[in-house]
């Protein structure tokens, strides 16, 4: 550990810039709990106060921006330092993002109601969700610790909800031409499934700035995007899935 | 020849120059002193410190004169240091860029390069008319007159030299400016003032024309200061326009000590001087 | 998964203001604090010439207020007239009224001494005096007040330990002053100057001489001495006027421009001559 600033409120201001970085991530892990809740439960209320309060996050990540703004123009940081402020300001687009993505998962979650889906669908989104929720946890961890071992095994992680995604995505089409009545739920379905996917991703952002900070470079190799949802040429039960394009 | 020829020549050529007008200067320095060195050299004996100034024929020293010069260079410096600290602080404390103060600088620049004989021959006309003798007191005061404007100059100056923001630093703490100036301009000044001080010393020891109409010469012990007393460069005047070689021995000797004298405090002043400047 | 309604409580702590650590403590309570000092219709001379003109000014009770402005804009001279720094030199007068806790200190009546044991300074370039350390402490606290040896030596390293200097200096006192660093040289010129303890401290670019560190340690030593004292402080250094001050002023020609809260005035300057000068474009 290095040691702190002379001028103790220059590690003041830097901190309060963390603590802006943790209270939008818990929310906005919150706020993804429950929108998913919302969708499989088919909880109307909880879907509407989801939606009420996302523009919390956006007014803290605007809180965010001027502190920011303020501790490069007073302390000038460098190195570490501005790295440090730099990546509070990128994480922070990202928790932003996640919390639009909630939103938009308890938008789609007012459309259906409760019992719609079969278990077996509950649980297989329920247990992506899960993941993506573990991921968003880990990352926003190594974060605040600055733990750059953490931080590679939450990218490996993603590479699970990845190749989860793809599954369900194949799963959702094929019950689409199997079961046309509940065509508009499942393609709902899809999108939120997709949401959660994105989530993922971007957690794993946050887990790359905090290896970035720490040892002050991109981690290696390049992240492996296994999911083949948006290049699956087709999911019916009697064709097997075409061949994964090697990227 | 090119440009670059011509430039390089012009630096050897001037450097050759330079270093000729120095040697040339050192070279008469040097000559002086060897030639005080062996024309001194038979009379340079302990019996120089002990033994009075012999009459012509016998043998003897330089102690009475010594002793006079020391006694009237000491008082000189005793009465001239005092005043001559104080009015120096005035100029530069009180009277830095007034009329009044230009006008005393004035003053004392003339007095600093004022003829020593004429100082000789006020002194003269003040202590040793009225009083009807020569005496040890007069040939004080005189060489006082010349410590004073050196004391002044060199006080002022040095005074004005030491930073504006330590006396305001010291202001700003509440203490008077009396205090000030004793307790931490002096301080910051000292080595400069004792160097002014040495300086007035080395002068005086040599200076012929004021001792000579005021305190005149003696043989033997004065045994009052009131009695003309004996001291070295008019016992140098004296011996050295005489035909006795003896008394030309001791004159060249007397010579050596006083320049030995002058000298230390020479050096002493500029070592003074590089101290104070190392803590500055 | 967390609890959705220790989520709402987090959101509306309000310790997550939007603005800096000072900027906090300004909201908080600075409009509350008192006025130490007030300058009302101020004007000063060179000679014939004006430096100041109609300054009226008020510096808060224990606050770091900043004067901030470009060459030759009266920042220095305003700073000396509360202290009447100027009075040694003849050319030099000052017309109007300085309130200290209500008292006229411009008024030839009022001891210009006891002045400035309530209204200490530092200069820019730190001059030690040619004593001790423990000397240049105990210089001013010698003359004013009848101490035994004890009391003294306590006094002494209080002082040292409000400039953050004790603990570099404490086996030393005995030493040279003038063999300190810049940047303890400084701190020991602080040291100095609080040692009697006045109420107002006016520091003329206490750092603009220093390094790097030796400024941080500065003004992470102002942000210590505004709990006891009123801080004046004059710099050309606007990011530092920014870091350590609650109010800020902004002074061109001999005027003062704008006055203000520090994070009002750097981020919505009311004026347009102050808005140039900090982004650059003038001065």
């Amino acid at each position: 550990m290095t040691h702190p600033h002379i001028v103790k409120a220059f590690d003041e201001e830097l901190g309060v810039l963390m603590r802006y970085i943790r209270t939008m991530g818990d929310f906005a892990a919150t706020q993804f709990a429950d929108a998913v809740r919302a969708l499989l439960k088919g909880d109307w209320s909880l879907a509407q106060r989801v939606i009420d309060q996302d523009r919390r996050i956006d007014g803290l990540r605007i809180e965010l921006s001027t502190a920011a703004a303020t501790v490069i123009a007073r302390r000038q940081p460098m190195a570490t330092d501005l790295d440090e402020v730099l990546a509070t300001l990128r994480v922070a687009e990202d928790i932003e993002r996640i919390g639009d993505l909630a939103k938009n998962i308890a938008k789609r979650a007012t459309t259906v109601s409760s019992g719609q889906f079969s278990d077996d669908v509950v649980v297989r989104v329920e247990e992506l969700a899960a993941l993506a929720s573990k991921l968003l946890a880990g990352a926003l961890e190594t974060f605040s610790l600055r733990d750059p071992e953490g931080a590679l095994a939450v990218r490996r992680q993603d590479e699970q909800i990845d190749t989860l995604h793809t599954a369900l995505f194949g799963e959702l089409v094929a019950r689409l031409s199997a079961d046309p009545p509940q065509a508009i739920g499942l393609v709902h379905l899809l999108f939120c499934a997709k949401n959660i996917e994105r989530i993922g991703d971007h957690a794993t952002h946050i887990a790359e700035a905090a290896y970035q900070i720490v040892t002050g470079r991109k981690p290696q190799p390049e992240r492996k995007k296994l999911d083949q949802s948006s290049t699956m040429a087709s999911a019916t039960p009697e064709r097997p899935p075409a061949k994964p394009r090697r990227r | 020849m090119n440009r670059w020829q011509r430039r390089q020549l012009t630096d050897y050529m001037a450097k050759a120059l330079g270093t000729a007008a120095t040697l040339f200067g050192l070279f008469w320095l040097a000559w002086i002193l060897w030639t005080t060195v062996s024309l001194g050299l038979p009379a340079l004996k302990w019996t120089l410190f002990t033994q009075t100034t012999p009459p012509p024929g016998a043998d003897g020293g330089l102690a009475n004169a010594f002793a006079g010069s020391i006694f009237m260079c000491g008082l000189a410096v005793l009465i001239g240091t005092p005043i001559g600290i104080g009015a120096g602080t005035y100029l530069s404390e009180y009277a830095r860029h007034t009329k009044f103060g230009k006008s005393i600088r004035f003053v004392n620049d003339i007095l600093l390069s004022a003829p020593s004989i004429i100082i000789g021959l006020f002194v003269y006309e003040l202590m040793v008319r009225p009083m009807g003798h020569f005496s040890a007191w007069a040939g004080s005061v005189a060489l006082a007159f010349i410590v004073l404007p050196v004391v002044v100059r060199t006080t002022d100056e040095m005074l004005q030299l030491v930073p504006t923001t330590m006396r305001e630093s010291a202001l700003a703490l509440g203490v008077p400016q009396w205090k000030v100036i004793r307790q931490v301009l002096y301080r910051a000044a000292l080595s400069g003032i004792v160097t002014g001080i040495l300086l007035a010393l080395a002068r005086i020891s040599g200076e012929t024309a004021p001792v000579l109409f005021t305190a005149l010469n003696n043989q033997y012990w004065a045994s009052s200061l009131n009695e003309p007393t004996a001291n070295v460069p008019v016992v140098i005047f004296q011996y050295a326009l005489s035909p006795y070689e003896f008394w030309h021995a001791l004159a060249w000797a007397g010579a050596f000590v006083v320049t030995m004298l002058v000298l230390v405090l020479g050096v002493t002043s500029r070592w003074l001087i590089s101290r104070g400047k190392e803590q500055s | 998964m967390a609890n959705f309604a220790r989520q709402r409580t987090i959101m509306n702590d309000e310790t997550l203001d939007p603005l800096s650590i000072t900027a906090r403590r300004a909201a908080s309570g600075v409009l509350d604090a008192p006025a130490k000092i007030t300058a009302q219709k101020l004007n000063f001379y060179y000679g014939e010439s004006r430096a100041l003109t109609d300054v009226n000014l008020v510096v808060k009770e224990k606050r770091v207020t900043a004067l901030i402005g470009p060459s030759g804009c009266g920042k220095s001279t305003l700073l000396r007239v509360f202290n009447r720094m100027y009075a040694i030199y003849p050319k030099l007068r000052a017309e109007g009224e300085v309130l200290l806790d209500g008292e006229n200190v411009l008024d030839a009546r009022y001891p210009i001494n006891r002045l400035r044991t309530k209204v200490g300074m530092v200069f820019q370039k730190p001059v030690p005096f040619p004593m001790s350390i423990y000397d240049n402490v105990a210089y001013a606290l010698r003359h004013y007040e009848r101490l035994t040896r004890g009391q003294l030596d306590e006094r002494v390293e209080g002082a040292l330990k409000s400039a953050a200097l004790w603990a570099e200096v404490k086996d030393k006192l005995e030493h040279s002053a003038l063999g300190l660093s810049g940047g303890q040289q400084q701190r020991l010129c602080v040291a100095r100057a609080v040692a009697l303890k006045p109420e107002v401290l006016l520091l003329d670019e206490p750092t603009s001489a220093l390094d790097p560190i030796s400024t941080a340690r500065i003004e992470q030593l102002i942000d210590d001495l505004k709990v006891d004292y009123t801080v004046l402080i004059v710099t050309h250094n606007m990011q530092q006027a920014a870091r350590v001050s609650e109010f800020t002023g902004f002074m061109f020609l001999g005027e003062l421009i704008e006055f203000g809260v520090t994070s009002d005035l750097f981020t919505r300057p009311n004026n347009r001559k102050t808005e140039d000068y900090i982004t650059g474009r003038f001065g």
